[in-house]
């Protein structure tokens, strides 16, 4: 038996079962005494701060569904961006999550869809890309506007076709070319401009920004530290990109 | 606070990169290739009329120069000051991961060459979309021409990367270009990028690939690449012609052929 065949099941179960077990136990609960009974004030509305019942009574069950309700939450994606170009697709889709640091935008992950139009006798394909960024610094604007100096992260991107393999066709050798022609990783830097709708004027979401980054690809970042003959322009690529925040 | 200064030239750096369209890609596989195209037909017309009545044909062969774009660049240099050269004939793997851009860094260095060149497909140029950008820029992945007396065909013989469902080598086109020979024609000499016996070469019609070739005027010899090292064999004995195999870019050398209408000679040629 294999494990990595079983890797997909082993995240699926993980998702299910032990991940809320873990939120269940997650800081910010505290263990019931004979004496406090109250629930204690949320810290905010996102991190409440409960006593945990004792178990066996029917507010143990409640607490416990709510636990688990709390869990599944903190899953919903906050965020979504359209990305034009960037060597991942001509237009991507992606939905995703930002997390961490003082105003949870420290860190953000994203699932995009994209579609590469068809040209030149190429079909149309469709990519998916796993999207990680790192966006450190703030610096406050007029209004409500803020400039984000740093957004840097790598993106992980798989293209659909018949021409292109994840693992070499067994008809080569072993290693024969020795790199997967289906899966790209790009690293990128950018930066930002995000617009944080005032209160009295949200609708639907939190926050617009708009967003450009310059990526590079690693085969042709192989090709540009063995060459002197390519310049670092001639690797370089750029997006554009809008992101909104739901909440 | 953020100062005024550096908003304008945040904003200025954004619309340079934005008026630099050349960067905007869709993906490394995309087959959407800028400048010349349809090279193949070009350079070979202008093959035809620039050899027109010599008795002496002078060419270069290049091969797998796939990632050694500087070593590339030198051997053009060096192609450059020769005298009396015909044309150029690359034999394959100009691409190392069959990226569109690839193509498009080799035909520029390749453009800077003072005689036209013509392009085998190699094994590497196909990966991925990498054929789709070969047809493109280059044109038909078999073809001939006719340099003088000497006739030139140009062969696809990476039979591994097709899986049987295209024809490789193609007997089809070996039948009617020999069909199309003119009787202006006394000399053959043939190029592909993989050579019979060579892996990727599908070996089960090796004997009729040669019956085939050997039906061609008086065939003088054959030159490959593939395997990165000079080397000279005769995979069907005398039954056969010589195959003469280029190294790869990096060994900073190239092959100078010879050809008149009686015999040739070869020149190994290190910078």
């Amino acid at each position: 038996m294999k494990l990595y065949r079983y890797s997909f099941l082993t995240l699926l179960l993980s998702f299910i079962v032990v991940l809320p077990v873990a939120a269940l136990s997650r800081d910010g609960v505290v263990e019931q005494t004979e004496s406090l009974s109250v629930v204690v004030d949320s810290v905010s509305k996102d991190f409440e701060v409960k006593v945990r019942p004792k178990k066996g009574t029917p507010e143990y069950y409640e607490y416990k569904v709510e636990a688990y309700n709390r869990f599944w939450k903190s899953l919903i994606p906050n965020q979504a961006r359209f990305q034009y170009a960037g060597n991942v697709g001509m237009f991507n889709l992606g939905l995703g999550w930002h997390y961490g640091g003082k105003d949870r935008r420290l860190w953000e992950t994203d699932f995009m869809f994209g579609l590469l139009l068809k040209n030149n006798n190429r079909h149309n394909s469709m990519t998916f890309t796993l999207r990680q960024s790192y966006v450190p610094f703030r610096i406050p604007l007029f209004w409500s506007f803020s400039y984000e100096p740093l957004s840097a992260g790598i993106m992980i991107n798989t293209i659909t076709g018949e021409d292109f393999w994840v693992r070499e066709p067994s008809k080569y050798p072993r290693e024969y070319y020795g790199f997967p022609t289906a899966v790209r990783a790009h690293v990128f830097v950018g930066q930002r401009v995000r617009w944080e709708i005032p209160k009295s004027r949200r609708k639907y979401v939190k926050a617009i920004s708009f967003c450009y980054e310059i990526s590079a690809c690693d085969l042709n970042i192989v090709s540009y530290a063995t060459n002197k003959y390519i310049s670092l322009r001639d690797i370089l690529s750029l997006s554009l990109g809008v992101k909104v925040e739901a909440f | 606070m953020f100062r005024f200064s550096q908003v304008v030239f945040s904003v200025l750096a954004i619309g340079c990169l934005l008026t630099g369209c050349d960067m905007i890609d869709y993906h490394p596989y995309d087959v959407r290739i800028d400048g010349e195209k349809n090279l193949t037909a070009k350079h070979t017309s202008l093959i035809e009329q620039q050899c027109e009545g010599k008795d002496t044909i002078r060419f270069v062969q290049i091969s797998d120069t796939q990632r050694w774009y500087d070593e590339t660049e030198d051997m053009v240099n060096s192609i450059n000051k020769l005298d009396n050269v015909d044309f150029v004939v690359h034999t394959g793997d100009q691409a190392d991961f069959g990226l569109s851009k690839e193509y498009e860094w080799m035909r520029s260095i390749m453009s800077r060459l003072k005689v036209p060149y013509v392009c085998v497909i190699g094994n590497h140029d196909c990966i991925g979309t990498g054929e789709l950008s070969y047809k493109l820029m280059y044109g038909p992945d078999n073809f001939s021409f006719n340099a003088s007396f000497l006739h030139f065909v140009v062969l696809n013989t990476n039979a591994y990367e097709y899986d049987y469902s295209d024809d490789v080598p193609n007997f089809t086109f070996l039948k009617n270009d020999l069909a199309a020979v003119p009787d202006s024609v006394t000399n053959t000499v043939v190029a592909m990028h993989v050579g019979p016996f060579m892996y990727q070469f599908n070996d089960n019609v090796a004997d009729y690939f040669n019956y085939r070739i050997m039906m061609y005027p008086r065939v003088l010899f054959c030159i490959c690449g593939h395997d990165h090292k000079f080397s000279t064999y005769r995979p069907f004995g005398d039954e056969g012609p010589v195959y003469y195999e280029c190294g790869s870019a990096d060994k900073k050398s190239y092959i100078l052929y010879t050809v008149t209408r009686d015999s040739y000679t070869y020149e190994i040629i290190q910078i």
